[in-house]
């Protein structure tokens, strides 16, 4: 197993649309935070009303993006290539079970995905407060523990979809089929949990627990303890369960 | 007693209502060549496929280094090297970095063996180049490359010359000679090209539509193919003539562009040419010529000329 991990993290590393996309998402913060700095009325400096805890919360809320839409291009290039480029064929042919080779591969691809997805939130922040300072929570709630806390739910949520995403396009086999199929997926998951909770109120009650819920409110400063938990193992649950999804198309795909 | 490296038992793969593999029964013995012939659409990839892992049987068993199922299957894998229709490549990757990536995979000890395949296959001077930038022979030879690198025990290619110019399919057939003959490696590879079979198989094995026809030794097939000696004359109306009175056979044919084909007297040439010239007639070609590969093949899967 530490054979397969080492390889794909060996091909994650040398993926240009991973460091496409973590270029792209740090200079997008760098652009953020200097707009906010230059945009303020007194000509920004440290007097500036905006903080870097500020600006992360806000970061948190655009990061929502980031872990939907760059998680399917990084999905479609590092897992469905393989499928066009036939290179699973040797994969699945290594003399590994299936479910090793795939799960080393879903695993790879959820760590990677994990950190992209810090990248525009830290970069923010860090900068954020190094330009504005640090600033403060309101009720005197600990800063640090926000940046933590936000970061943690960062790592969890996007190790969710990005288990979903992986499985996905473990299914699917074709890079344009996945990032498609997922972008419609994604952004329609919540008018679409609305419109079914109206009539069905199970499935309202499922989408409140559930990832696109829990990502519409991970950067909400006031977040209690129990929501936090949650925002934790859901997500963890959820990337557990589709990497054993995964796993199970993986074992029974031919491969053409 | 005779060892066998690969063997499958009544092998069947359906597809919907289509069969793509019909109870074959093949059998490659340690340290042969097995030359897989088929026409497109055959079943060639499809049997090995099954072999592989990459696809799962209808019905039949697959029986690798002695091991036919479960996890023991899985493992036996490890023992071989695969390239499978195109070559299967990351194309961002430079040919180093291809080798470097499967080398981490089987765990194989040692970066040095990631330069010593590329000498092997002609690479090494391939530099920062990505593999999307190669030429198809050029792919062709990395994916050996890839396939090699775990120094397997059974080499299973899947028309590895489709690409190569004239070259580079001397180059490869030497290469796969050399690696069977030093290092004792296994090879089931089939091509469409049946002449650079013949000159590198040891056995053959003939598929056509989904049915494995027939298993030979390259020695059983020297003798099934059909001696003959091909005679050009001026006349060869008169020819015919010669031969029946003379020579005393009608086993021959006349082509339409003139030539013969004389199936009898084959170990006496000299008196052939001597009858002929004896009968007035100018003699311009006279060889000995045994039916190829192709011919032999046509004449199993029914006549067709194309594998």
């Amino acid at each position: 197993m530490l054979n397969l991990l080492r390889s794909e993290s060996y091909k994650l590393l040398r993926n240009r649309s991973l460091w496409l996309l973590a270029a792209v998402l740090a200079a997008s913060g760098i652009a953020y935070v200097l707009m906010a700095y230059y945009d303020e009325s007194n000509g920004g400096g440290t007097l500036s009303a905006v903080s870097g805890l500020d600006l992360l919360a806000m970061a948190m809320g655009g990061n929502n993006y980031v872990i939907k839409i760059g998680l399917c291009v990084l999905a479609g290039f590092f897992i469905s290539s393989e499928y066009s480029a036939g290179t699973i064929k040797r994969g699945a042919a290594s003399g590994y079970g299936r479910s090793r080779f795939i799960a080393a591969k879903l695993l790879v691809f959820i760590g990677g995905s994990a950190l992209v997805s810090l990248i525009f939130p830290a970069v923010i922040f860090a900068l954020g407060s190094a330009l504005m300072g640090v600033g403060e929570l309101p009720g005197g709630a600990s800063a640090a523990d926000y940046a933590w806390r936000s970061l943690l739910v960062t790592i969890t949520l996007s190790a969710a979809f990005a288990a979903v995403t992986g499985a996905v396009a473990t299914a699917l086999t074709d890079s344009g089929k996945t990032i498609g199929a997922l972008f419609v997926f994604y952004f329609f998951a919540d008018g679409l949990y609305g419109m079914i909770g109206k009539f069905i109120p199970f499935v309202e009650t499922m989408y409140r627990h559930s990832i696109f819920h829990l990502i519409n409110t991970y950067a909400d400063p006031a977040m209690g303890s129990a929501q936090l938990a949650q925002s934790i193992y859901v997500p963890l649950l959820v990337a557990a369960a589709f990497v054993g999804i995964g796993i199970a198309v993986f074992e029974r795909k031919e491969i053409r | 007693m005779q060892e066998y490296v690969l063997r499958t038992h009544q092998l069947t793969k359906q597809y919907g209502k289509q069969i793509a593999l019909d109870h074959a029964d093949m059998t490659v013995r340690k340290g042969a060549i097995y030359g897989f012939i088929g026409q497109n659409g055959a079943g060639k990839s499809t049997l090995m496929k099954l072999v592989t892992g990459l696809a799962f049987p209808t019905s039949g068993s697959v029986e690798l280094f002695g091991a036919a199922s479960g996890s023991e299957l899985v493992q036996a894998r490890r023992r071989m090297g695969v390239s499978i229709e195109s070559p299967a490549l990351y194309p961002q990757l430079t040919a180093a970095e291809n080798l470097e990536a499967h080398r981490l995979q089987q765990g194989v000890p040692g970066r040095d063996s990631v330069r010593r395949t590329l000498e092997l296959v002609g690479l090494s001077g391939t530099g920062r180049k990505k593999a999307r930038a190669f030429s198809l022979g050029m792919k062709q030879r990395l994916a050996l490359g890839v396939a090699l690198l775990g120094q397997p025990e059974l080499l299973i290619l899947d028309e590895p010359t489709n690409g190569l110019d004239p070259m580079g399919v001397v180059e490869m057939r030497e290469l796969l000679t050399r690696l069977n003959r030093e290092s004792g490696i296994t090879i089931l590879i089939s091509s469409h090209i049946l002449s650079e079979l013949h000159l590198l198989a040891t056995h053959y094995g003939i598929i056509h539509q989904g049915r494995l026809l027939e298993q030979l030794t390259s020695r059983e097939l020297q003798e099934r193919c059909r001696q003959f000696i091909h005679i050009k004359v001026n006349l060869p109306e008169r020819a015919a003539v010669v031969l029946e009175r003379e020579l005393a056979t009608r086993e021959f044919e006349v082509a339409a562009d003139g030539s013969i084909r004389l199936y009898a007297h084959l170990d006496r040439p000299a008196a052939v040419a001597s009858a002929l010239v004896a009968g007035g007639l100018e003699l311009e070609q006279l060889m000995p010529i045994g039916e190829d590969l192709e011919s032999y093949f046509a004449s199993r899967i029914g006549g067709g000329n194309h594998a």
